[in-house]
C-alpha cells in the first residue's frame, strides 16, 4: 500500500471530507473541509469520488515525502510549493491540475501568498479510518481524521487504492512525463471560484433569527462596516473585531441549532462567524448567516482581513448555491475531459 | 400548539415551541423530532433535538425553502401525540472528592450550604436528559434541586477534564470531552460517556432518567482500572 510521510507539519494541517452530517443530535460538529468547492475540486483532479480524505493546509504548508509514484492534486489558496526529487532537482509545482509526483521525492509547500487554506488530494485518498461516518478530524472532540488531531512531523499516513480514472490519469502523465524527460507535466489548469481579494472580501448574508433584535444603529453597522477577522480565529469560528452591534431586545436564550455560517452576536457586541467545526447548538443571538455559496470564501480568508457583509433574500441565497452547484459541475466535467485526452 | 416554523441560514430550518412550558414543549420536540427522523423525504438529511426547538437540516441543491417549510407543515399533521416517552433509568457513578470539585466550596458558599448537604440534595434527586449538544455526547440534565442553581462563572475555564459533574444555570451536565467551560465543577464520573468507535458512541440518549450515585477515591479508580 502507498504511502505518504510527513516531514514538517505546517501550521494547522488536517485530514479532512465532506464531514458527518448524521450525528448533529448527538452534539458532534460537522467538520470537513472548510472550503469544500476547492476540495471536492482536487478529488476529482485525480479521479477520487468528492468525500475522499484530503489534507487541510492552513497558511503555512507541510513538507511530505511520497514512497511510490503518486497521483496528486492541489487546490485552494495560492500556497506556492516546490518539488524535491532524489537527484535533489527543485521545480515549482502547479495548483489546480493532475500531477505525478515521482517516488522518492518531496513536496514543500509554502506559505499563502492569497487565500488561506489549500487542499491536497492524493489519487485513492487519504486512508485513515471512517469513525462516526467520515474521515474528518474532529480536532476539540479529539477523534477522526489522523489520530483525531493536526498533523505532526513524523507522522505516516496511509492512501488508498487510486480508482480506475485515476489509474488511466497517472498512467497517461506518467508516459508524457518519460517522453518529457520532466519530472512533472502540466499544460492546463482549472479554478471554478476565485480566491477572496485579499484586502476586502464581502460575504452574502440572510437574516438570522435575531436580526430584529439589533438595534437600527446595530443593523446599519453590520452591513456597512469593514469588520477585522481576528487573530483568535480557526476552524471553530472567526472572531469578528473593529466594531460592535448592540442589541436593542435582549433576552436569555436556550440553546437552539445553528450551522456554518450562522453569525452569533455575544453580549460584548463582537459577531463570530461560525465555521465547520462549530458545535450544533449555541445559546447566542443569530443575527445572520453567510449563505452557503459564499462559505468557500469565508474559508479562504485570512486573520487580519477585513470584510463586509451584503444583505440578500433567502430565494436569492438557494439560487446562487445551485448556480454555484451547476459551475462546479461543470468545471469538473471539463476536468474530466482534460484529463482524458 | 403550532411551532413557529423559521429558517435557519440557506440550509436548514428551526421548528420551535418556545411559548410552550418547558416539559410540554420538550415532549413536543421529542414526538416531532421521531416522526420527523423516520419520515424523511429526499433532500431533507438530519433532524437534530434541542431543547424547546429541532433543526431540520435539508440539501438546498434539492430542496427550495418553500419545499423544505411545506415538508415541515405536512409532517406537523401527523406527528403522534405521546404523552411520554419511554425512559431508560441509569445511573451515573460520582466522585465528590475535592480533587475533582473544583467549585464544590464556592457552590456551597453561594448557597450558604455544608458541602456535603450540597453532595446529597445532588445525588438525591432524579434528573432526565434534555438534549446531547455544546460537546459530543454532553447531556444536558433538567431535574436539579432548586437549591443549587447557580449563575455561570464569570470567566470560563479554559480546560475541563471529560467526566467532570457540572452546575450551569438551573441545570446540570457531564463534560463528555476535555472543552473549555463555564459551568460549577462539583464531582467526577469515571464512566466514559462519548467514545467515537463504540457501536453507539454516546453512553446516554435525549429522554434517559439519570441518578448519580455517590463513590469514594477508591471506587473510581477501581472503576477507571477496570474500564
Amino acid at each position: 500500500m502507498n504511502r505518504i510521510h510527513i516531514i514538517r507539519s505546517g501550521l494547522c494541517s488536517t485530514v479532512q471530507d465532506l464531514g458527518r452530517a448524521k450525528f448533529r443530535h448527538l452534539g458532534v460538529p460537522l467538520s470537513g473541509a472548510l472550503d469544500s468547492g476547492a476540495h471536492e475540486l482536487a478529488n476529482r483532479l485525480v479521479g477520487n469520488s468528492g468525500d475522499a480524505a484530503t489534507i487541510e493546509m492552513t497558511l503555512t504548508g507541510a513538507e511530505i515525502e511520497f514512497i511510490a509514484e503518486t497521483l496528486i492534486a492541489i487546490t485552494g489558496a495560492e500556497m506556492p510549493a516546490t518539488l524535491h526529487d532524489r537527484d535533489k532537482l527543485e521545480q515549482p509545482v502547479a495548483q489546480h491540475c493532475p500531477l505525478v509526483i515521482p517516488a522518492g521525492s518531496r513536496i514543500r509547500f509554502q506559505t499563502a501568498r492569497r487565500g488561506c487554506r489549500c487542499y491536497l488530494a492524493i489519487a485513492g485518498g487519504i486512508d485513515v479510518p471512517v469513525v462516526m461516518g467520515s474521515r474528518s478530524t474532529a480536532l476539540r472532540a479529539t477523534f477522526g481524521g489522523h489520530c483525531g488531531r493536526m498533523l505532526v512531523a513524523g507522522d505516516e499516513l496511509a492512501i488508498g487504492t487510486p480508482a480506475e480514472t485515476g489509474r488511466q490519469t497517472m498512467e497517461r502523465l506518467s508516459a508524457k512525463q518519460a517522453d518529457t524527460g520532466m519530472p512533472i507535466f502540466r499544460n492546463w489548469f482549472v479554478r471554478p471560484i476565485d480566491l477572496p481579494h485579499p484586502d476586502m472580501a464581502t460575504l452574502r448574508v440572510v437574516t438570522g433569527t435575531h436580526t430584529s433584535w439589533l438595534s437600527r444603529s446595530g443593523l446599519a453597522r453590520l452591513l456597512e462596516s469593514a469588520f477585522r477577522i481576528s487573530p483568535q480565529s480557526d476552524r471553530m469560528g472567526y472572531r469578528l473585531t473593529d466594531h460592535q452591534l448592540e442589541l436593542e431586545q435582549v433576552e436569555e436564550l436556550l440553546s437552539e441549532g445553528v450551522i456554518p455560517g450562522t453569525l452569533q452576536l455575544p453580549p460584548d457586541g463582537n459577531p463570530i462567524l461560525l465555521m465547520a467545526d462549530c458545535a450544533p447548538t449555541g445559546g447566542y443571538p443569530r443575527i445572520g448567516h453567510v449563505i452557503a455559496a459564499d462559505l468557500s470564501i469565508a474559508a479562504q480568508l485570512r486573520p487580519g482581513q477585513f470584510i463586509r457583509f451584503a444583505m440578500v433574500t433567502l430565494d436569492q441565497a438557494q439560487v446562487f448555491f445551485r448556480q454555484q452547484r451547476r459551475m462546479m459541475t461543470k468545471a469538473m466535467r471539463m476536468a474530466d475531459l482534460m484529463i482524458e485526452h | 400548539m403550532t411551532p413557529s416554523i423559521e429558517p435557519l441560514g440557506d440550509s436548514a430550518a428551526i421548528v420551535a415551541w418556545r411559548l410552550l412550558d418547558d416539559t410540554t414543549a420538550w415532549q413536543a420536540v421529542q414526538n416531532a423530532t421521531e416522526y420527523f427522523d423516520r419520515n424523511r423525504s429526499d433532500g431533507v438529511m438530519a433532524i437534530a433535538p434541542a431543547f424547546k426547538s429541532l433543526t431540520v437540516y435539508y440539501d438546498c441543491e434539492k430542496l427550495t425553502w418553500s419545499e423544505a417549510e411545506k415538508w415541515i407543515l405536512d409532517s406537523l399533521r401527523f406527528v403522534p401525540i405521546t404523552q411520554q416517552t419511554p425512559r431508560r433509568q441509569l445511573d451515573i457513578p460520582v466522585c465528590y472528592a475535592p480533587e475533582f470539585a473544583l467549585d464544590l466550596t464556592a457552590v456551597a458558599a453561594a448557597h450558604d450550604l455544608h458541602p456535603d448537604e450540597v453532595i446529597r440534595l445532588h445525588a438525591n434527586a432524579n434528573y432526565v436528559v434534555q438534549m446531547l449538544g455544546f460537546s459530543p455526547g454532553f447531556p444536558y440534565l433538567a431535574g436539579l434541586p432548586s437549591q443549587l442553581h447557580t449563575p455561570r462563572r464569570a470567566s470560563p475555564r479554559i480546560q475541563v477534564p471529560a467526566g467532570s459533574v457540572a452546575i450551569g444555570g438551573g441545570q446540570t451536565g457531564i463534560y463528555s470531552c476535555p472543552s473549555p467551560g463555564g459551568w460549577h465543577i462539583i464531582g467526577r464520573t469515571p464512566v466514559q460517556l462519548f467514545d467515537p468507535q463504540r457501536d453507539s458512541p454516546c453512553l446516554l440518549q435525549t429522554g434517559d432518567a439519570i441518578r448519580f450515585v455517590p463513590i469514594d477515591r477508591q471506587q473510581f479508580a477501581d472503576y477507571t482500572e477496570r474500564t
